[in-house]
């Protein structure tokens, strides 16, 4: 109970600093390990990952029963049902399977469910709360709301047949009971591990999907935090906790809904209508927990290019109606906006090698009802020399 | 000259007053319009130098009654980068109303970068807080009041901060700079930090709503800071700064922008809105008309 309490006020993240928003999700191997292994990126936040696997080996599900905070809330919802208690065992392993899938993924760059993983369905609940009302957050919310609907209707089910983490640390039960049998019975013909064809099967499938999900761009590419992982990962790593999200001072990332096709359902995506990226803020490169936003030093984010602006002369002020504007260029923290007369006015040319995507010269550009310069995606995303300072 | 003359030239000065005053009074008493220039490096002195010529604070503010500071803190950008009023300059000028006597010392500042950033990047909200005046970022509803622009030619309403129009004291104390939709920014557009919809100003156009803006609202004094001027990729920077080591005072808002803009090489009627605003009656923004005096301090 106090765990969840803990838990829900991490996730609730009003305790300030990086460390407090990683503190919860760090916990998860799936989340630190296999994300590190996908992005092939390493960060000492990961290695909260490993006691949890250790403690796994000795003590039975240690981690279900005494820190996952969706445990608890799955099995206190339960209790509501006893009479259904014993149903879940007759469903399949799921979980494993999922598990597998992921690892398999992951080799390959793409871990395929991450969004499953409990922490990470926890944490997004608590994001869905602090966003603006839209389809995105109802949907953020519902994952936690969901599988405590599974659980009143079929209690125990998630965390034992669906849950991959749940799952992780089963395999690791038995993985360490055929350990001690071998050393017992120290015959040959028993080192056979508990994994079966079926499951080389399952981490060979995942690794299959992974590298066809990798095909699957989202086109256009929209605009992601700086720092993301390239487009054919980002959306197989970022586990959809919302950490970004939550971390964002001026709010401008949103979870995705449409934007990026269903497999970027619930990502994060830059929303310039009411904000931009701020120059002089890299909180959403420091607290995620999977690698899917690389973590940037505020030197290096500022040279991060997250999206590229684009003039349209038709709807433009300046261009389009001579009026003496300028806005865009006012506004750009990164001098990517050159100014050229044209009948007798400035009118506002973007500099593509200059421009970073942040968005200052889309939400602040006056004309209506429909900006006149727009910041579009890349898939890449590049690092672009910064402005001369004089 | 019998009476008829004087009727005569009566009625034709008379009509010369409806139809150009300025230029009337500019005629009678030549060069009325004062602007004095001060040189130096100390903030403080100089202010002090530049009021002092211009009457002395007594002429401004009064006693007990609330003084509104109009400063340019509008950027997330350092003092050194010259992109908003030097701190040193609000600070000295918050200790002088203060010590003239003033009550309430209020700077209300719309910023274009998020207020907290612009008001603690820019020294600003810390020099203010020192010297015992409030800045603060207008809320929408609360901290802004409608103004209906009589004069106006293309801005006829707008939405103003409330402690621009209801104070006893108000002073304009902008940071010259360049400005690629504006040309130059200096004090008459530096209105625009206190208007809630300044997008309606572009739309619309750019120079005359400056004017208009100016009609109604004015100054009792105008302190421009170019200590140091950013003379490329303004109003934001970074751009490439020079330090004319001065502070330009003046009563007339249309003078010490026209002075302000030959800092920059520039004639003051190549800036459309000085001539607007010129035209409009505002101020004189022709130098030669103008006594522009230079003092050291």
């Amino acid at each position: 109970m106090l765990v969840f309490l803990a838990a829900a006020l991490l996730a609730l993240q009003i305790l300030p600093g990086h460390p407090s928003a990683r503190a919860l999700t760090a916990w998860s191997p799936l989340m630190s390990l296999l994300g590190g292994l996908a992005a092939r990126a390493f960060s000492v936040w990961m290695l909260l990952g490993i006691p949890v696997l250790v403690l796994g080996w000795f003590r039975c599900r240690w981690f279900c029963r005494y820190v996952c905070p969706m445990g608890f809330a799955a099995e206190a919802i339960g209790r509501l049902n006893p009479k259904a208690r014993g149903r879940f065992a007759r469903l399949p392993n799921i979980g494993r399977l999922l598990l597998l899938g992921m690892v398999g993924g992951a080799l390959l760059g793409y871990p395929l469910f991450m969004w499953l993983d409990p922490l990470a369905l926890f944490t997004g609940f608590f994001s869905g709360w602090r966003l603006p009302l839209a389809a995105s957050s109802f949907v953020l919310v519902l994952g936690f709301l969901g599988i405590l609907g599974i659980s009143l209707v079929r209690p125990n089910a998630w965390c034992h047949r669906l849950c991959p983490l749940g799952a992780a640390q089963d395999l690791l039960m038995a993985a360490r009971r055929q350990w001690r049998f071998r050393r017992e019975s120290a015959s040959a013909d028993a080192f056979q591990l508990a994994l079966t064809r079926r499951d080389f099967l399952g981490v060979a499938a995942g690794g299959a999907a992974a590298l066809l999900m990798r095909r699957v761009g989202a086109l256009p590419p929209p605009v992601r935090p700086p720092g993301a992982r390239p487009e054919d990962q980002f959306t197989g790593l970022c586990a959809r906790c919302g950490a970004c999200i939550r971390a964002c001072p001026s709010r401008v990332i949103r979870p995705d809904f449409g934007k990026s096709g269903l497999a970027g359902l619930l990502t994060p995506v830059l929303d310039y209508s009411e904000a931009y990226c701020f120059e002089y803020c890299h909180e959403c490169t420091q607290v995620c927990p999977t690698g899917a936003i690389e973590k940037l030093l505020l030197e290096s984010k500022r040279h991060r290019a997250i999206g590229l602006a684009e003039v349209d002369r038709d709807t433009c002020l300046a261009w389009h109606d001579r009026q003496y504007c300028m806005v865009c260029q006012e506004f750009c923290p990164y001098l990517a906006i050159n100014s050229v007369v044209h009948r007798g006015v400035n009118c506002p040319v973007v500099k593509p090698d200059m421009c970073r995507g942040c968005g200052a010269c889309h939400v602040h550009c006056p004309a209506r009802p429909d900006k006149a310069i727009v910041v579009r995606g890349l898939a890449q995303r590049p690092a672009r020399p910064l402005a001369d300072i004089l | 000259m019998d009476r008829r003359e004087f009727l005569k030239a009566a009625a034709a000065t008379a009509v010369a007053a409806t139809l150009n005053p300025r230029r009337l009074f500019a005629e009678e008493s030549p060069r009325a319009v004062r602007v004095v220039v001060v040189h130096g490096t100390d903030a403080a002195r100089m202010l002090s130098a530049g009021i002092e010529s211009l009457g002395g604070w007594q002429a401004f503010v009064r006693p007990g009654g609330k003084t509104t500071l109009k400063i340019n803190a509008a950027w997330a950008a350092t003092p050194e980068q010259g992109a908003n009023t030097t701190p040193a300059l609000v600070a000295a000028a918050i200790r002088a109303c203060r010590t003239a006597g003033a009550g309430a010392i209020v700077l209300p500042e719309n910023p274009c970068s998020p207020a907290e950033k612009s008001f603690q990047m820019s020294g600003i909200g810390a020099a203010a807080q020192r010297a015992g005046g409030r800045l603060y970022e207008p809320q929408a509803g609360r901290d802004y009041v409608t103004l209906e622009l009589s004069r106006g030619q293309l801005l006829r309403q707008v939405s103003v901060v409330r402690d621009v129009i209801e104070t006893d004291c108000l002073i304009n104390m902008p940071v010259a700079k360049t400005h690629n939709g504006a040309t130059l920014t200096i004090g008459m557009k530096n209105w625009m930090g206190s208007v809630r919809d300044r997008g309606h100003w572009h739309r619309t156009g750019l120079h005359q709503c400056i004017a208009d803006f100016n009609t109604a609202v004015r100054a009792h004094v105008t302190i421009v800071d170019a200590t140091r001027i950013m003379i490329t990729n303004g109003p934001r920077g970074p751009g490439k700064l020079e330090h004319p080591n001065q502070l330009i005072c003046g009563t007339d808002p249309v003078a010490v922008d026209a002075y302000a803009a030959t800092l920059f090489r520039l004639q003051p009627f190549d800036i459309p809105y000085i001539q607007l605003a010129h035209d409009l009656g505002i101020g004189c923004g022709k130098l030669a008309d103008v006594d522009v005096q230079h003092l050291t301090a």
